[in-house]
């Protein structure tokens, strides 16, 4: 090469993997469009159902009126907040506003539905958050533990407590934590005051949802692990107990688990409802009981129409968790 | 053994966690009332938990009654009370008089300041009343519940004559449901922002009002200053959870406690008060529908086979009281000379066996539960006696939702339901008779005497007379009874023991005289 000559020019991608390049970013744009697609009809079936259903819960005119309104005032009532037209209007004209994400004002407060849900929505998000990490800091070593051992009477004993936890519901969970941390031992807030402790107790009830759950799916997950070849080879290896199940059998148990977090997202957020209403966490759960209550139509529309957008979030980004974990996936290209 | 230690470790991490968060604030949420700091000082905090906040917040025109008068009345005062005994008292107004039937003069209580510094005066009365007959006030539950309101005019700055479209005897009781809000910020704010920035003449102002908590410090300057800094609302829906708040010191006043809770709160050392709301359960019957129930003497005998003194012993502890008539003893139109239905299984069936259902009688009854302590168990019990005479009552529970949208046009699918006889506020009998009458819009009951006698009592302005005609209607009910009368209802609220100066007249709780030590 000459002295003259500027530096050797950078290696060009080969035509192989250029050509490869192409129709995978037309493949993953592909799908990303057929995601929007989904979500946009899920989103206009669950928000019509939603209308309907409803209005067949009750009028709100009565409740804003109350129980010795007059026939004039459930007339002024109707007119003021727009429930005097027809339904077909009624739905047509919330469609409508609904294309701009103008779900209207609280019937109870005047205050902007969307504007509520979203006041209350982070901490909801702080809650499952919470709850998912104590979920997974208490099932999967519980979960690993019982699966890697051999039938026993440790591990029968803890599948039985387990199976018994499973049946106990949420909210007698909830009521048992107050009595025992905040009444009887006087260490925690059962009630939310801002501060960090208060949250405590309603993300262990949440996950008390989850955890048994959790649990069996780990231990069943790592047992099938360790029913695998690569178990074999690495124990013949030489490799330790421990270091079969936390380097072999647990990593590929967990693509099981994760599955898992994301298809119970949904029934996390109903455990929310129940929990939020229990400890009074000012989230969205508690914003949605509050206002199906009082029949505020609004803010209940606004309040599912972001639940079913979170549902399908986070959904969308376990399956690409999913499939980056697992390079299996990646090299069939699915 | 590496398993092990990792699995030791992760444990003690949570453990550790826990540990450290629970040390690193108070167990107590802020502003604590119970600490040591604030022995035997005045000032402090007052915490109370609540079944629910006003589903309008702040605004004073979007509710009457509980829950919300629990929170408004540390807010917000209307011209008068009604005390317990159904005494109409000054509130700002100190005085009144009725001009002609239409025509009430109102003096207003000097020197007295809203919250945000404007002055309570003639204009600010004007400027509700102007609201509250304006289109948008008229769609409200107060607007409604004043809808003879006609206008008012302020006559000086200190007295202000109110016009009502039809003569209304009961006018300065009938205002007590009508708080006062600042004008200026009400021109302001409106409806919408008034619900989360409130200013009135209470004793308390708003810092913050949020679906979930209210946060209140004292306003000093107010006519009934407070004796605590501080005041707060929680609202913990789930009555159980109210108590263990109470019990682990999170609280300092519970407002709706459990019936079986009592003994348990009283034996650890919290005080448990009861009041009587004057109100009354009953199932209701839709005699206007015909069937079995529009035969009184069905009707009677059902109200024979209910042992409602047992039901008091058994399910209030002996704190509510078998009710003799529609309305509680304290409710202006009480009939003392009523004695009610006492429990005669026998005389029940042989009411039946005259009406022609002696083998027996299927009813049906929709209800809603949640209301008042211990009702559903009322409801149960109600029912247990009434198959002992041979009537077969099925009980459905309905959401509030759904009452309201069949009480208000009748459309029952039922014969009976729940509806209490409601006195509250104003505790006039001429309220809950004149719904279980032909006045009521869509009426499930009618008695024609009933009717004219409650037509004579609305345009009676003298006191006495009209008192006697709301007695002589107690009486016609007697004969004729529009329900099957369950029990006079109590509330139940327990305190801290170092909460003293608790008294509330109708749920309107006068939190200027609570101290916490």
């Amino acid at each position: 090469m000459s002295a003259m000559a500027g530096p050797a020019p950078l290696a060009s991608p080969s035509p192989d993997t250029a050509a490869r390049a192409r129709p995978a970013m037309r493949l993953l744009a592909r799908q990303l469009l057929n995601r929007v697609a989904q979500l946009v009809i899920l989103l206009f079936v669950i928000s019509s159902v939603l209308f309907v259903l409803l209005r067949l819960t009750g009028d709100p005119a009565v409740t804003i009126a109350g129980e010795n309104a007059t026939p004039d005032t459930l007339a002024a009532v109707r007119q003021q907040y727009g429930l005097d037209g027809s339904q077909l209007h009624q739905y047509l004209t919330f469609i409508g506003n609904l294309l701009h994400l103008d779900f209207g004002s609280s019937l109870a407060t005047g205050q902007d539905a969307l504007g509520m849900v979203g006041a209350q929505l982070p901490a909801t998000l702080r809650l499952a958050v919470a709850a998912i990490i104590l979920n997974a800091l208490i099932a999967i070593p519980v979960g690993a533990w019982l699966g890697s051992r051999r039938r026993g009477v440790a591990r029968e004993s803890a599948s039985f407590l387990i199976t018994i936890a499973q049946g106990i519901p949420g909210y007698v969970v909830g009521l048992l934590l107050i009595q025992v941390f905040a009444v009887w031992l006087h260490v925690l807030p059962s009630v939310a005051n801002g501060g960090f402790t208060s949250m405590i107790l309603p993300a262990l009830t949440l996950a008390s949802f989850q955890v048994p759950k959790m649990v069996r799916v780990t231990a069943a997950s790592v047992a099938e692990a360790g029913r695998a070849d690569y178990i074999l080879t690495a124990t013949a290896n030489g490799a330790s107990p421990s270091t079969v199940v936390l380097r072999h059998a647990l990593p590929n148990a967990l693509l099981a688990v994760t599955a898992m977090l994301g298809a119970q997202f949904a029934f996390l957020l109903s455990g929310t409802l129940i929990t939020e209403y229990l400890f009074n966490w000012p989230g969205l759960g508690l914003l949605m009981v509050n206002s199906v209550q009082r029949l505020d139509f609004p803010v209940v529309q606004a309040a599912v129409f972001v639940t079913a957008v979170m549902v399908f979030v986070v959904n969308v980004v376990m399956d690409i968790v999913f499939e980056l974990a697992d390079p299996r996936l990646r090299r069939s290209g699915a | 053994m590496r398993l092990r230690q990792g699995l030791s470790a992760i444990a003690l991490g949570v453990c550790a966690t826990l540990v450290v968060a629970a040390c690193s604030s108070a167990t107590t949420p802020q502003g604590s009332s119970s600490g040591g700091a604030n022995a035997g000082k005045p000032g402090g905090q007052l915490r109370v938990g609540v079944s629910a906040l006003p589903p309008g917040q702040g605004n004073p025109f979007s509710a009457i009654g509980s829950p919300s008068v629990y929170v408004w009345a540390s807010i917000f005062d209307a011209l008068t009370t009604v005390d317990k005994t159904g005494k109409v008292q000054p509130g700002l107004a100190t005085s009144w008089k009725n001009i002609d039937p239409t025509h009430w003069s109102f003096t207003l209580r000097q020197g007295v300041t809203f919250s945000n510094g404007e002055p309570f005066n003639a204009d600010a009365v004007v400027a509700t009343v102007n609201y509250l007959t304006s289109k948008e006030g008229k769609a409200t539950s107060v607007g409604g519940e004043l809808s003879m309101l006609a206008s008012a005019q302020a006559t000086d700055p200190n007295t202000v004559e109110i016009t009502t479209s039809t003569p209304n005897p009961v006018m300065p009781a009938s205002l007590c449901v009508m708080y006062i809000p600042a004008p200026k910020a009400w021109a302001q704010l409106g409806a919408k922002g008034f619900a989360t920035q409130p200013v009135g003449t209470g004793p308390f102002v708003a810092n913050s009002f949020t679906q979930n908590s209210v946060q209140l410090t004292a306003n000093t300057k107010s006519w009934r200053a407070p004796k605590v800094d501080k005041l707060s609302f929680t609202m913990l829906a789930d009555q159980a959870a109210r108590t263990q708040a109470l019990q682990s010191k999170q609280i300092d006043l519970e407002i709706g406690v459990s019936p079986d809770q009592m003994p348990s709160l009283s034996s650890a050392g919290f005080n448990v008060v009861t009041s009587s709301p004057q109100q009354i359960m009953s199932l209701a019957f839709r005699q206007t529908s015909g069937g079995p129930i529009a035969d009184p003497m069905v009707r009677q005998a059902l109200n024979y086979a209910v042992n409602k003194d047992a039901m008091n012993t058994s399910l209030l502890g002996g704190k509510g009281a078998a009710p003799t008539q529609g309305t509680a003893s304290n409710t202006f139109g009480n009939n003392p000379s009523v004695k009610g239905f006492p429990y005669d299984p026998d005389k029940a069936k042989q009411l039946l066996q005259q009406a022609g259902y002696g083998s027996g009688l299927k009813l049906s009854a929709d209800v809603v539960v949640g209301s008042f302590p211990a009702d559903a168990q009322i409801y149960q019990s109600a029912a247990a006696d009434l198959a002992k005479v041979g009537v077969q009552l099925t009980l459905t529970q309905i959401t509030f939702a759904d009452f309201l949208s069949k009480y208000l046009p009748n459309s029952w699918d039922t014969p009976m339901f729940g509806l209490s006889w409601n006195g509250q506020p104003t505790l006039q009998a001429s309220r809950p008779d004149t719904i279980f009458s032909c006045l009521q819009p869509k009426a499930f009951f009618c008695d024609p005497t009933v009717k004219d006698l409650l037509t004579k009592a609305s345009t009676e302005f003298d006191e006495n007379q009209r008192k006697q005609t709301l007695q002589d209607v107690a009486t016609q009910m007697q004969a004729n009874p529009p329900a099957l009368l369950l029990m006079e209802q109590i509330d139940i609220n327990a305190m801290a023991s170092n909460v003293k100066g608790f008294s509330a007249d109708n749920r309107t709780v006068h939190y200027e005289n609570i101290t916490v030590n």
